[in-house]
Parts: C-alpha cells; sequence; structure tokens
C-alpha cells in the first residue's frame, strides 16, 4: 500500500513537472530526448521510433510519392497549415531520383562562437555522440532507414558547406534518401555520383565548414518559410518541398488518391455519356456518390492504392 | 491542473485507508509543480538551462538566471568605440559577434543592454494550439509578439529574430513600442520589421533596428522561445548578451567578455588620445608610442590621465595587463 501511494505521488509529480518545459529546446542536450520529441508531436498516435519520432509506415511513404504536390498542399492548407511548402531549391540531381518521401530528423546550424561551442562539444560527447567526429557528422551517425537529413545552415554558402560526397554516402547507406538543407554542399562534382541519393540544397562552394556550429538535433528548425519538426513527412520533388505532420500523412494521402479515383471514375461516366461534363465538374449529387463508392468496392485489392480496410473505412464514413 | 484534481477523486475511491496522507503528497506535490512553473513564465527556457547555456559567465544573475553584467559596464559602454569592441572579441577568437545592414528610427540614439531574446518562427497549428494554451495557464494574455515584452525590466534591451521576415513580421507598432521602451528604458534589435513608423520616431529615447518597416500586421508568426539561443544575422546571441548598437550596426558581447571589452576598448581611447598629445608635444617617436611602451612611458601616460579624470582611472597593474595581453 505504502509503495503503491508512494509510487502514485511520483507519478503526479512527474506527470506535473514533465509539462514545463516541452516544446523548447533543451540546453542540456544536444539530441533532443524522447520525452521532448513526443510532446512536440502529440497529435501522433500511432507507432513511434525508439528516439520518439512518429514512425509513418514505409507503404504510407510509397503512397505519398505518387501525390501531386499542389494536391497535398492544398489538403494542408485545410487543415489551417499555411507555411509548410519551401520551393527554390538547387537539386543534387535533377534527372534521377526526383521525388523523395521520408521521416525528418532536423538539424540546427549557427555561427560559432567559443563559449557555446565548447558546451555543446562536452554535453554531445557525454550524449555519446563520436568524439572522433565534427558535429556535423553527428546527426547523420543517428540516421536510419526511411529518414531524410533536413538541416537548417542558416544559407551561407562559402564554409558553410554542411557534407561533402564522404558524407553523402553515409547519409544514402544508412537512410536510402537524402537531405535538404537551408544551406550548401561541397564537391557536388562527386556527390552526384552516389547512386539513389539526391539533395535539395541553396548551392555549393568548394570550402569546407568554418565558423559553423551544431545548436541541436531534432528540435524544432526553419528551412525557409517553414518550421520542420523532428518526424515530419518530408515530401520532396522537382516542384518543391514539403513538410507533412506525421498525423496528417495517412488522412491526405488517401484524400488525395480516393480524389484520383473519382477523377477517373468522372471522365468514364463522361466518355459513355452516362454523366454531363457539368456534373462531373461540380459537387457529386448522392446518387452519383453511391455509384462512385460502388464502383469503388468492386475494384480489386490489386487496382486499389490503399488497403481494403482503409477503404472500407473510408466508405463507411463517407456516406 | 483538471487532470489532477480528476485524479485526486479516483484516489479517494480507491485508497480509502491512506486517502488523507495521499491527498497530502497530491497537493505537496502539485503545490510543488506550481512553484516550479509559474517562477518561469510560458516560453521562457527554464533556469538551470539558461545558466547552463550562459556558464562562462561567473557574476551576478536575475531570477530567471540571465547574466546580469553591471549598471556600470552598461553606462562605461556609452563611450566605447564598437570598432575596438569588436577586435577584442575578434582577438579571443569571437569571429561572429557583429550584425549590419539594419534601417533604423533615429540615427544618433544608441541601445545598450543585456539582450532577452526571441525566437519567432512560421506558425503551424500544431505548435500553435500547444503554446497559446500553455501561454493562456500561465496568465499570458493577447498575441505571443506581446509576450517577451511582459518580461522586460530597466537595462534590457529586447532582441527578436523575425527571420527577415517583412510583410505580415511586424514585431510591434506603436503600442508595443510605447510599452518596450516604458518597461526598458531601451530600443530595440529585430532582425525583422516594426509598423508604425511615425508614431514610434515621436518617442523619445527610443530606437529600433529593423530589417524594414512595414504597414502590415503581424501573420502566421509564432513565439517559439524565450531567452534562447537566437540567430540574428551572422551572430548567434545569448540572453544576457550586452548589446552595443550604433549607427554602424550592433555588436553582441558574450557577458562574460563584457569586462574585458570595456575595459579594453576604453584603454584604447586614451592611449590613442594620449599618444596624439605626444606626438604634436614631439616626446616620443611613433615607433615608441605604436609599439610596447617602456617603463617611462607608461608613468607619464597614469600621470597625464590623472589629469583628465573623465577618461576614467586605471592603475599600473591595469596598464601591464592590457599592454601585456596586447589583444587589441
Amino acid at each position: 500500500m505504502i509503495m503503491k501511494k508512494y509510487f502514485l505521488g511520483i507519478l503526479i509529480f512527474t506527470f506535473l513537472t514533465a509539462g514545463k518545459n516541452s516544446l523548447l529546446a533543451q540546453y542540456n542536450r544536444v539530441a533532443m530526448d524522447s520525452a521532448y520529441i513526443v510532446s512536440l508531436t502529440a497529435q501522433w498516435k500511432g507507432e513511434r521510433l525508439p528516439d520518439g519520432r512518429p514512425y509513418v509506415s514505409d507503404q504510407l511513404l510509397e503512397r505519398l510519392k505518387h501525390l501531386v504536390l499542389t494536391h497535398a498542399w492544398g489538403a494542408l492548407r485545410k487543415d489551417k497549415f499555411n507555411n509548410q511548402y519551401q520551393g527554390n531549391w538547387m537539386m543534387v540531381n535533377p534527372d534521377s531520383n526526383t521525388v523523395m518521401t521520408g521521416r525528418a530528423v532536423t538539424a540546427q546550424y549557427m555561427p560559432l562562437r567559443p563559449d557555446f561551442g565548447d558546451l555543446v562539444r562536452k554535453v554531445g560527447l557525454a550524449e555519446g555522440h563520436g568524439s572522433k567526429a565534427q558535429s556535423n557528422v553527428w546527426p547523420i551517425e543517428m540516421l536510419r532507414d526511411g529518414d531524410v537529413y533536413v538541416a537548417d545552415g542558416f544559407a551561407k554558402v562559402k564554409e558553410g558547406t554542411l557534407i561533402g560526397d564522404r558524407l553523402a554516402n553515409s547519409i544514402y547507406s544508412k537512410t536510402k534518401r537524402g537531405v535538404v538543407f537551408w544551406g550548401t554542399v561541397r564537391n557536388l562534382q562527386e556527390i552526384k555520383k552516389v547512386k539513389g541519393f539526391n539533395g535539395w540544397i541553396l548551392g555549393d562552394h568548394p570550402s569546407s565548414l568554418t565558423e559553423v556550429m551544431l545548436t541541436s538535433i531534432n528540435a524544432p528548425i526553419r528551412i525557409g518559410e517553414v518550421t520542420v519538426l523532428p518526424g515530419d513527412v518530408v515530401f520532396a520533388s522537382p516542384y518543391g518541398t514539403l513538410f507533412l505532420p506525421a498525423y496528417l500523412v495517412g488522412q491526405i494521402v488517401l484524400e488525395a488518391e480516393i480524389g484520383n479515383l473519382q477523377h477517373e471514375y468522372g471522365i468514364m461516366q463522361n466518355r459513355a455519356g452516362k454523366w454531363t461534363t457539368g456534373q462531373i465538374d461540380s459537387e457529386y449529387s448522392a446518387e452519383m456518390t453511391k455509384q462512385f463508392h460502388d464502383y469503388l468496392r468492386k475494384k480489386t485489392d490489386a487496382e486499389l492504392p490503399m488497403g481494403r480496410k482503409e477503404l472500407n473505412d473510408y466508405l463507411n464514413t463517407h456516406k | 491542473m483538471k487532470f489532477n484534481s480528476f485524479l485526486s477523486i479516483k484516489i479517494e475511491f480507491k485508497l480509502n485507508f491512506s486517502v488523507m496522507k495521499t491527498i497530502t503528497s497530491c497537493v505537496l506535490s502539485f503545490f510543488f509543480s506550481m512553484i516550479t512553473t509559474n517562477d518561469l513564465l510560458a516560453q521562457n527556457i527554464s533556469k538551470e538551462e539558461l545558466v547552463f547555456l550562459t556558464s562562462e559567465w561567473k557574476g551576478e544573475r536575475f531570477a530567471d538566471g540571465r547574466p546580469k553584467v553591471q549598471d556600470s559596464l552598461l553606462i562605461r559602454s556609452l563611450h566605447i568605440n564598437i570598432d575596438d569592441a569588436w577586435t577584442v572579441l575578434k582577438n579571443n577568437g569571437y569571429l561572429n559577434q557583429f550584425e549590419g545592414g539594419w534601417k533604423m528610427v533615429n540615427n544618433d540614439v544608441p541601445v545598450i543592454g543585456r539582450a532577452v531574446t526571441a525566437m519567432f518562427m512560421p506558425s503551424r497549428p500544431d505548435v500553435e494550439k500547444n503554446i497559446k494554451a500553455r501561454g493562456i495557464q500561465n496568465g499570458r494574455k493577447g498575441n505571443t509578439n506581446s509576450w517577451p515584452i511582459e518580461t522586460l525590466v530597466k537595462g534590457d534591451v529586447y532582441v527578436a529574430d523575425g527571420f527577415g521576415k517583412i510583410s505580415g513580421g511586424t514585431l510591434m507598432g506603436s503600442t508595443l513600442a510605447t510599452s518596450i521602451y516604458s518597461k526598458s528604458g531601451n530600443g530595440v534589435i529585430f532582425n525583422g520589421a516594426s509598423r508604425d513608423l511615425g508614431e514610434i520616431q515621436e518617442i523619445k529615447g527610443f530606437n529600433a533596428f529593423v530589417r524594414d518597416f512595414h504597414p502590415s500586421f503581424l501573420e502566421e508568426m509564432i513565439l517559439m522561445g524565450l531567452n534562447s539561443a537566437i540567430r540574428v544575422g551572422n551572430v548567434m546571441v545569448l540572453p544576457g548578451d550586452l548589446v552595443i548598437a550604433r549607427r554602424e550596426g550592433v555588436l553582441f558581447v558574450p557577458a562574460h567578455m563584457a569586462e574585458e571589452v570595456v575595459s579594453t576598448a576604453e584603454f584604447v581611447i586614451r592611449k590613442d588620445q594620449f599618444g596624439f598629445e605626444m606626438l604634436k608635444l614631439a616626446r616620443y617617436s611613433t615607433g615608441q608610442i605604436d609599439s610596447q611602451w617602456t617603463d617611462e612611458i607608461k608613468t607619464e601616460f597614469l600621470k597625464w590621465l590623472d589629469k583628465h579624470p573623465e577618461l576614467g582611472k586605471m592603475t599600473k597593474e591595469n596598464l601591464d595587463k592590457l599592454m601585456g595581453k596586447r589583444t587589441w
């Protein structure tokens, strides 16, 4: 009884104090801890990675690749996310692997000041980051399959190069993905040769990183006009990048897929002379919707982009 | 808070025997957590973290943990040159502490004081919801851009990163400017914009270093950190930094460097004035004045300084120390 009581007391105390610093970067850490990341992304109810980041499934990431950027952007705006798009990128490879989706690992860099720089070094080593590595390698050491490395290098060009071809190779072998940098790279010529890799960057320069320090890993960062959280889903394409809150991805992908099927079905019905152009170009009547939903039910699993259960759940809630 | 009372009720039913004790411990832990949350205002980083962030500073601190560079140093900073102070920082390995390229309200009103930092970022509903909810719980009112202003005290300089946003990025208008000036007695440094220039320029003693002015209201921005590390152009600013802003730009002096920077910069002014006079009188050659001084020159300098009380005081020991380092 007494044990139980104390346990409860401690639990309540922990709960009440835990909320205190949520949403604020932790200065006694370089890489944010799981509790902090969970508090930042509390809307996500699904599975999480050991570091606390939301784990949006690989299948969903794959399905997201087929979305039209404009549609996903519109869906985000509908949910009042007005600042999730950033364009005007230079792509490392404009001709291959041009659409990339993955889970964001975020890193923030700032102009060096020796007092804070020494502190970050000390704290980072205590956290177990590589003692032989420069701090710009620390986030890369943490990457895993399906991650996209997103870093704010405050748009510094000369002496602001966050990776060269060695690190690009390492990033690709860990993530099978690439990077989004509000900053630059060096040795672009060689980075282009890393098969499967791609990067959305501001430019390149032959110099190496100087007078720049890492200030945080997996804290909120700014990429141009976007605030990016750890575990956001990155959608990077030749038409720009979107950073989707993890908890909205499932819904956005499904609705876009249904939208595409509806578009196809409408054209089919129009060609067959069953529905007029005016009918398919405005909101469907209840009868049209019913016909469309029957059409969806008759599709085989192989013809459906989404799972059967997901479709049925959708149909049951959208009668 | 709702959660807590809900839990208390549940406990009463479950543990009827030790109800009183449990409630006491509940109330105690509740009370404890109130203390630890209420001495910090919403969005502030905790005192421990602030102290950690600025751990090079060994002197006095504010209740919230921010380094408190002495008032006397703030006053002395009025008379030094930014160029001299910049050189001291550079020679100590601080290469990224100056930022230029500002628009200002008044060309000849310097802004000098201790930094209170605020970081603004593009808004997103998931984050904004949490921040606003907690702000209200902590008695905050209005938009998040007024929250840092409520914390200002005399001698502070409000420094905000509005990521250079101009249209829709106006961090203050005439009302907030008036409030800032009455609380801090100082101007502001914004890596962003301000509105209401016409009215702001009527506030005597106030100044604002901004990227531009714009008639729009603030929109789609959210306060993500108060007294956290922020970036202003090519400088990382920490809370408690000594801010020296003049026409040429803004220098952010780390608090623990302030004493050395100001003393050295003062000495450079004295040394130059002494040097000019000696050269005019042809007492010493340029070479003698411009290299390490002999004991004879040092004695002469100290005598000269005694006759110029407006330039401050120095002992032989101070002089030897500054000449010895010669980091300026």
